[in-house]
């Protein structure tokens, strides 16, 4: 509560403050974050090179049902959300950027993936009988800050920073208990090398902590049991008890992730903006300590590269955006044994390493849009078409074992938005078309050598709904419909409803349903 | 720029293929076998590895008694379990290295020593220790625990000197503080630890050939009275470990059936003093030893002769039992915590494990020894095979390689002589009803 009351304390006094800064006729904010390349890119001296000032706040509460939802979902869940983002200039030196973002997150009969981002990790722990599911709450608050400082006529330097904190609880035995914190920082120097050309170059650094323990608080006598995903749902299982297994009963454990990043960005004409990002991740599970084992360690390389795109057509605008993904995560698992040496405490003591897990993540998104006007407040028409695709491929070695898994997933979202304006009144109708459909190998195992595996499981239930969340062709349709007012010529207050239903066109073995529908309320307004 | 992104491009790259997926890295680990401190010189006899993670490796020996194996990075215990017969008297070589690590830079190359075993004609036959599943609460029921004796001969047994106990610590996977540099304190020494309790019968008991007796551990009573999923322990023929009448086990009282006459009743003099009997209902480092009652009691009194391993207060008192005096073991790991759990007798007494998921009814029990009892002539038409009474279909399962069912055996009149070769993973598996339970 104490959180919450410091979050929306925050959030008027941010407003208060942007409001007493907005002056000029107020925008669509997604409209203008949206057609505004260089509020893409990543580095914050980047910020120096607009001009405007454009705020939002919003409250925003989502209903779902449904089970075509990822492993870590809710087929009944409920969340609320207070957020409220900036970008303006304060003076002919500073820009700056501000967000805070609180979610309020409730589902029930979740089970599963025990972590908050199983997407995330090499390795992941999930619920062994689906007879434990249970309701699971989670919050985060989000704070992000970037300010952007002319140096002279050519150069600028900015520095951002983004910290997220996050905890979840399930409400029913066994009870894990997760605590995240994810905290991003960037540092950044742009150049004006013409008037039609800006280039830049930034420094990333992310910390993201994900600590887990578990949890028995009714009777004693029940034993519960935790797979241990190594990779491609191939594990082992071990029970929830004491500290020695790999999820403990009785302390956190963290998952630790950090990033080294290096990213390039050109601005071109500001109409046509690119980044390149390359970033070195490694992390460990475990914790590094004498008597405490480190069971895991991973690295790998991430590069991405962002394009926008923006193309004048008389009053209205074509917008491209390209944005390409690739990353490569290799996991070890410590060979490690318990040794007491004689009148000491019991240490780790460790002797290798297996290479578990090699895995590629590659994405590629291509987004369309245009809108009949450019400058006004929301275009009275606009068009889109975006094309995705999101692929993971990996091997997992548990000698003498090993299992490639791979999924590959296509979409295409089709969508469109109408605005009529009557006076200080403006109406706005959105609907979207959306299909996907997926492919690739569930499982493919085979042997480095001989050897029995009694150990090793396969958690086929597990992998058989991730799959086919990940492949199974779906159909789905969205409409929304909002009513914005505005108050004077800064600011404008919007209240929206919206419903979005997906249907997947052929019969599910695993998921326990086929259909998916999201209601929201929205509430907010920008400045 | 271009050289920059060039630069950049190149750096992608390599560290991409750098983390490409690599081959398991392995190492060439050799076992020698040794007998009284000679070279075993036998080949093909077969060697075990087992990881922590309970994946297994078989190889054999070759003429030197030296097998080979290729593995990854990890910790094994190896052991070996060979059979052969030597005067007319079945004889049993085994033995186990549970310090096998296959390490880059590390040492390859182990040995194991081998014991000679006569085999027993008193053995477990039966374990049930980890309780069902009570319908009515959703929980755990382990008070219904028993073990079966039989008696694996042609001969009468006398089992009035019979005691039972159990290794430290409880618990397969607990923290066993036994363990100095991968090595138990006991493993060369004449003793192993006596934890908890020494049982021993007051009256004489004899166990007719290939025939059991039950002794129940906790209550000796109609059980499914109220968890109609346990197992009924009243039979006037059945032992009971008599714990309520022990002053020190306060916390909590067990009851016997009166149909059990009172001569059927075991007593202890508790050692680690706890105030309640118990036994682990997971995985249990169970013995039985021949000892005469008033040894076994002076064993249990003798406090200034106690080990003082795991401390120096009651609970954790330990007596020290001959390792003489042993007769049979069982080496019970959870199979949700193989990968932690060590084993707890020396490889004299006991080599491997036999793994078990408790509370739902399942039992450890002993696979037959497929030779020798097809070796028996009267059994000609009563054996019963295509034994489906293990758990293969369930997490952590496991059968009686011989293929025997040998309670159906034995109810069509077969006389069944079980395997005993010292090695928990050869000689029981985890059957999934307890034999009891009707």
């Amino acid at each position: 509560m104490r959180h919450r009351i410091a979050f929306l304390t925050s959030l008027i006094l941010a407003s208060a403050v942007v409001a007493e800064a907005g002056a000029q006729d107020v925008r669509d904010f997604h409209f203008v974050k949206d057609t505004t390349p260089v509020l893409q890119l990543s580095n914050p001296a980047a910020l120096t090179a607009w001009s405007g000032k454009v705020s939002t706040v919003v409250l925003e509460g989502t209903k779902g049902n449904g089970a075509v939802v990822p492993l870590e979902g809710s087929a009944n869940d409920f969340s609320v959300s207070a957020s409220t983002e900036s970008f303006f200039r304060l003076n002919g030196k500073l820009a700056f950027h501000g967000a805070l973002f609180w979610t309020d997150y409730q589902g029930r009969e979740m089970g599963g993936p025990v972590m908050m981002n199983p997407e995330l990790y090499p390795v992941n722990f999930m619920e062994s009988d689906p007879a434990t599911v249970g309701t699971k709450k989670r919050e985060n608050y989000g704070l992000e800050g970037a300010l952007a400082l002319n140096l002279g006529s050519r150069w600028a330097l900015g520095c951002g920073i983004k910290y997220t904190a996050g905890d979840q609880t399930k409400v029913k035995d066994p009870r894990f208990l997760n605590v995240l914190m994810d905290m991003n920082f960037s540092c950044g120097v742009t150049f004006r090398a013409s008037d039609a050309l800006l280039l830049g170059v930034s420094l990333l650094y992310r910390d993201l902590l994900e600590q887990v323990r578990g949890g028995i608080y009714g009777t004693g006598d029940i034993q519960y049991f935790v797979q241990t995903d190594k990779g491609g749902f191939l594990g082992s299982v071990a029970e929830l008890a004491g500290d020695l297994n790999y999820v403990p009963a009785t302390e956190y454990r963290p998952m630790a992730n950090h990033y080294y990043g290096l990213s390039f960005q050109a601005l071109v004409r500001e109409r046509f903006s690119n980044e390149l990002s390359v970033r070195y991740r490694t992390g460990y599970y475990g914790k590094k300590a004498s008597t405490s084992p480190v069971f895991f360690e991973y690295a790998g390389i991430e590069a991405d590269y962002s394009g926008r795109l923006l193309l004048p057509a008389g009053a209205g605008l074509h917008r491209f955006a390209l944005d390409l993904g690739f990353a490569t995560l290799a996991n070890d698992e410590n060979v490690l044994r318990y040794v007491t040496p004689a009148g000491q405490s019991t240490i780790v003591e460790y002797l290798g390493k297996n290479r578990v897990l090699d895995r590629i993540d590659m994405s590629a998104t291509l987004d369309y849009r245009w809108c009949s006007e450019a400058s006004g407040p929301r275009p009275g028409l606009t068009l889109g078409a975006k094309a995705a695709y999101a692929g993971r491929m990996q091997t997992t070695s548990l000698f003498p074992i090993w299992r490639k898994h791979a999924t590959h997933t296509v979409s295409l979202d089709l969508t469109g938005q109408k605005v009529w304006t009557d006076g200080t009144w403006s109406w706005v109708l959105d609907a979207g078309l959306s299909g996907l459909l997926g492919f690739g190998t569930d499982k493919l195992d085979g042997t480095y050598g001989s050897g029995e595996t009694p150990g090793l499981k396969s958690f086929d239930n597990y992998l058989g709904r991730y799959y086919e969340y990940k492949t199974l062709p779906r159909a789905g349709a969205s409409l929304g419909f909002t009513a914005a007012r505005r108050f004077g010529a800064g600011f404008e207050a919007f209240l929206r409803v919206s419903d979005a239903f997906d249907l997947l066109l052929s019969a599910p073995q695993y998921l326990a349903g086929r259909s998916r529908n999201l209601a929201c309320i929205t509430l907010g307004c920008n400045f | 720029m271009k050289k920059l992104l060039i630069l950049l491009s190149a750096a992608v790259l390599a560290l991409g293929f750098a983390a490409c997926e690599q081959l398991p890295k392995l190492a060439t680990i050799t076992i020698q076998l040794k007998a009284d401190g000679a070279a075993f010189a036998q080949a093909d006899v077969p060697v075990t590895v087992l990881s922590t993670s309970g994946t297994k490796f078989e190889s054999k020996t070759d003429v030197t008694g030296e097998a080979s194996f290729l593995l990854p990075m990890g910790t094994y215990s190896a052991s070996v379990t060979y059979k052969t017969a030597s005067g007319g008297v079945s004889v049993t070589y085994n033995g186990s290295n549970s310090n096998v690590v296959a390490a880059v830079n590390g040492t390859t190359s182990y040995t194991i020593d081998l014991n000679r075993v006569e085999n027993q004609q008193i053995i477990i036959k039966e374990l049930y220790f980890g309780g069902c599943t009570n319908p009515s609460t959703s929980k755990g029921y382990t008070d219904d625990a028993y073990v079966i004796l039989y008696n694996n001969s042609e001969l009468e047994a006398d089992a009035s000197e019979i005691v039972f106990s159990f290794v430290a610590p409880y618990n397969g996977n607990g923290t066993n503080k036994y363990y100095t540099d991968g090595k138990l304190k006991y493993e060369s020494d004449t003793w192993i630890p006596a934890y908890g309790a020494i049982w021993w019968f007051q009256s004489p008991v004899k166990i007719p050939a290939y025939s059991q007796i039950v002794v129940a551990i906790f209550g000796a009573i109609d059980h499914t009275a109220t968890v109609s999923t346990s197992v009924n322990l009243a039979d006037a023929s059945y032992y009971w470990m008599s714990n309520s009448g022990i002053a020190a086990y306060t916390a909590k009282k067990y009851a016997a059936a009166d149909v059990i006459p009172a001569a059927n009743y075991l007593t202890t003099v508790p050692i680690s003093q706890g105030t309640a009997w118990t036994m682990s209902n997971s995985s249990p480092g169970f013995y039985i030893g021949r000892m005469a009652s008033a040894d076994a009691k002076s064993l249990s009194e003798n406090v200034d002769a106690f080990d003082t391993t795991l401390g120096t207060t009651k609970p954790f008192y330990v007596a020290k039992f001959p390792k003489a005096n042993v007769v049979d073991a069982v080496e019970v790991w959870s199979t949700a915590n193989v990968a932690k759990s060590q084993v707890r007798f020396s490889a004299d007494i006991n080599t491997g494990y036999v793994g078990i998921t408790n509370n739902k009814g399942y039992t450890v029990y002993r696979n037959v020894d497929k030779e020798a009892t097809e070796a028996l002539a009267e059994n000609a038409g009563k054996l019963v095979y295509d034994y489906a009474g293990g758990t293969a279909d369930v997490d952590g399962g496991s059968t009686d390689p011989s293929g025997i069912d040998a309670e159906a055996s034995i109810a069509a009149g077969a006389h069944i002589i079980y395997s005993e070769s010292n090695d928990s993973s050869k000689d029981f598996h985890q059957r999934k009803v307890a034999t009891l339970k009707k």
